[in-house]
């Protein structure tokens, strides 16, 4: 277990993090103007029962009271572990995220919305899954239970992470709740979604560099393409996703969310309002395009052969959808 | 352990999830006799967040009286007594107050009926399931007489008997777990028996009924509000209960939970509307009444208000599901003549109904038009299954 007792004494030290067995993960809050929820946000990141973790807080200029709660509840936090960095523009959700980048040092990425928070559990569970043998995936996910702006309990699950496939047609012998759903499942199918929201995917750190898309100054970039629309499905089709049956987190819904803006209606009644082949089509270019810009890069990641096999996908959207994705997936061992 | 945490960092100010409020709505009239048990079981439940609005609508009994005593005992903040000088029947009086219901859940409970002390929480823990939400939930109920003796120990109208039916859409949701407020960031393996029913598994067959009475069913609220017909609309047909209108309609969007057990008293005391025979055992009615009838004008309340909210609706359900309510609510005929007046919706409706028509044999397909199609006799059915592959 590493220690941090030395914290106090290098709060600006970022070279001398204990060298663990356990990997580093990088966890990314992206803020702007949700000072009423980043505390127990950034809390429960400094409550996971996995120890080797950092945290990088941007806050995107926030014209509420962000920055003070951000200062109040770091003061009791180890500066070893977390930090802030303040951006004074607020680019999207996609563009800020990929403003700290750089500073990830995490061999795996979470990028955690200021609004949603974490089970003590998270980390470990997603890192058990990546750590499982013989499968190596881009990204896993695991499921949200939905809360809401006072931190009322809606829903043990969200709806759109589509455990309704496993329903469908349940497998009595398997207990299986996790899974490697491979790259042959389409993610390009706009009716296929297993990603739960940005909050609840853990991505190896080095897809998310190599996928990383050129947002120039922001303004030509499609402000409604999110970290969980465009990284999740990209790289789902070069390298699968881990599919975890499990709640490990909360997904608020505090009545103006972005996506989900309706109330939580039950079975698979729609969760907003939006236009979802419209919100899949600029995806989908932003993809195709960072597939042609750094074609070179994301061979190199993931071969030639899975490269060729994401570009075809990409070409031929709009199939029928596949089979269940719990039924195309490989079991992983508890 | 955590490890970098050292001393108790300052508490968040507010505990980061917690219990889902539930309301409560008790209508009574002139159920003076039964009336403080109903109340004094809602205050017995083993669940803390609770709202209990108590509408009495003009009783002309000792009714006031007894509720204001039960109060007074209970001297509850949660506990709020609504009173209103005319009796308009059941569903108008809680349409009257649904303003007032704060929950994010909502049980109606009639006054001569109550409630074990279990049953909110059981129905809570069913919602908050981490495999399907659901529009609501139901349990069964065991019957007494007016003197409180049990009569049975189930509402055989419940039906559970539907599990066992072959191809049955119903999902035993055996290795759920659910969510309590003790370990709130995590959850934990669910402790009772409990079925999913997809909304595809129509509740538009007149004998399809597992929505046992109205004061078994707990209801998510943004669906009582959102599916609510105005007063107008209900008074000028008479929905003639809470459970027939939105069980049924709630249940085609998004589904019921039934828990598999009773938790609640149904009282049959002579005077009900509905039970107003003796208990005969197995599936004998239960009651001498026109169901065919009131079945109908149920299906036409439920068409009306989905015309009338088509904007605000599909909004909110997406559109192929709003389309596939309305299909399940109307005859092909009726469906096409409804779909035809949202020209701006059809690639949404025409997709509804696509994977039917991609099943066709060419010939029917080239014949072209939808009414067309609806002389094949085995397009209602392959509707079906596109409805069932939009809802699941």
């Amino acid at each position: 277990m590493p220690s941090v007792k030395d914290a106090s004494t290098s709060r600006t030290e970022w070279n001398d993090l204990p060298t663990a067995a356990e990997p580093l993960v990088t966890i990314i809050i992206v803020n702007c103007n949700y000072g009423r929820f980043i505390e127990p946000c950034l809390m429960s990141v400094a409550r996971q029962d996995y120890p080797n973790i950092e945290c990088i807080v941007v806050d995107c200029a926030s014209s509420d009271n962000s920055r003070a709660v951000i200062e109040s509840t770091m003061a009791g936090l180890p500066s070893s572990r977390f930090r802030v960095r303040h951006r004074d523009v607020n680019g999207g959700h996609l563009p800020n995220a990929l403003s700290a980048l750089s500073d990830v040092r995490g061999a795996f990425l979470v990028c955690l919305d200021s609004d949603d928070l974490l089970f003590p559990s998270f980390v470990a569970t997603h890192l058990a899954a990546h750590m499982a043998s013989g499968v190596s995936a881009p990204l896993s996910v695991t499921d949200q239970i939905q809360i809401d702006a006072e931190g009322q309990m809606l829903a043990g699950t969200c709806h759109w992470h589509q455990k309704w496939h496993e329903l469908a047609s349940p497998d009595p012998t398997s207990s299986c709740r996790a899974r490697y759903v491979p790259p042959d499942w389409n993610s390009w199918a706009m009716e296929h979604w297993i990603w739960g929201s940005t909050s609840s995917i853990m991505f190896q750190t080095r897809v998310a560099k190599a996928l990383a898309p050129a947002v120039g100054d922001h303004d030509g970039f499609p402000a409604h393409v999110g970290i969980d629309s465009y990284y999740a499905r990209l790289a789902h089709c070069l390298g699968g996703t881990l599919l975890i049956d499990r709640a490990e987190g909360a997904y608020r819904r505090h009545g103006s969310n972005t996506w989900s803006n309706n109330g939580v209606l039950g079975g698979q009644a729609a969760s907003g309002r939006f236009d979802r082949a419209d919100l899949f089509n600029a995806t989908l270019a932003v993809a195709r395009k960072t597939l042609a810009d750094r074609r070179d890069d994301i061979a190199q990641e993931f071969g030639d052969r899975r490269c060729a096999a994401a570009e075809r996908q990409l070409r031929h959207t709009g199939e029928i959808p596949g089979p269940s994705p719990r039924a195309a997936g490989l079991e992983l061992q508890a | 352990m955590n490890q970098f945490v050292a001393t108790p960092v300052r508490q968040p100010g507010t505990i980061a999830v917690k219990s889902p409020r539930v309301s409560v709505v008790i209508i009574n009239h002139n159920y003076g006799d039964f009336i403080e048990q109903c109340i004094r079981s809602v205050a017995a439940q083993d669940y803390d967040n609770i709202e209990c609005v108590i509408v009495d609508c003009a009783s002309s009994d000792q009714s006031r009286a007894a509720i204001e005593a039960t109060l007074e005992r209970l001297n509850g903040g949660s506990f709020r007594l609504l009173c209103r000088d005319t009796n308009r029947g059941q569903v108008l009086n809680a349409l009257d107050v649904l303003d007032e219901i704060k929950g994010v859940f909502v049980t109606f409970l009639d006054a001569d009926d109550f409630l074990f002390p279990t049953f909110i929480s059981t129905h809570v823990a069913a919602h908050l399931n981490d495999l399907n939400s659901a529009a609501l939930s139901v349990s069964d109920q065991v019957q007494i007489d007016a003197a409180g003796e049990v009569l049975a120990g189930t509402c055989h109208w419940h039906q559970k008997w539907r599990e066992f039916e072959p191809d049955t859409a119903w999902s035993h949701l055996a290795r759920a777990r659910s969510w309590n407020a003790e370990l709130p960031l995590q959850m934990e393996p669910l402790r009772f028996r409990l079925h999913y029913v997809p909304a595809w598994w129509s509740s538009w067959l007149l004998d399809r009924w597992i929505w046992s009475a109205t004061s078994g069913l707990m209801f998510r609220t943004s669906l009582i509000q959102a599916l609510a017909p105005t007063m107008a609309e209900a008074d000028e047909v008479r929905i003639q209960s809470i459970d027939s209108y939105y069980g049924r309609l709630a249940h085609s969007v998004g589904g019921t939970l039934v828990i598999d057990a009773a938790h609640g008293a149904h009282r049959r005391h002579g005077k009900n509307n509905f039970s107003n025979r003796a208990i005969l055992g197995g599936q004998t009615p239960n009651a001498v009444r026109d169901q065919t009838e009131r079945f109908r004008i149920l299906r036409g309340i439920a068409q009306q208000v989905l015309a009338s909210r088509h904007g605000d609706l599909v909004g909110m359900f997406g559109g192929e599901l709003y389309y596939s309510i309305a299909w399940q609510l109307m005859s092909n005929e009726e469906f096409f003549e409804f779909a035809a007046q949202h020209e701006l919706d059809r690639a949404v409706w025409e997709r509804t109904i696509g994977a039917a028509n991609m099943a066709l044999p060419p010939s029917l397909v080239a014949a072209g038009s939808p009414t067309a199609l609806t002389r094949s006799g085995r397009l209602r059915r392959r509707l079906r299954r596109s409805a069932q592959r939009i809802w699941q």
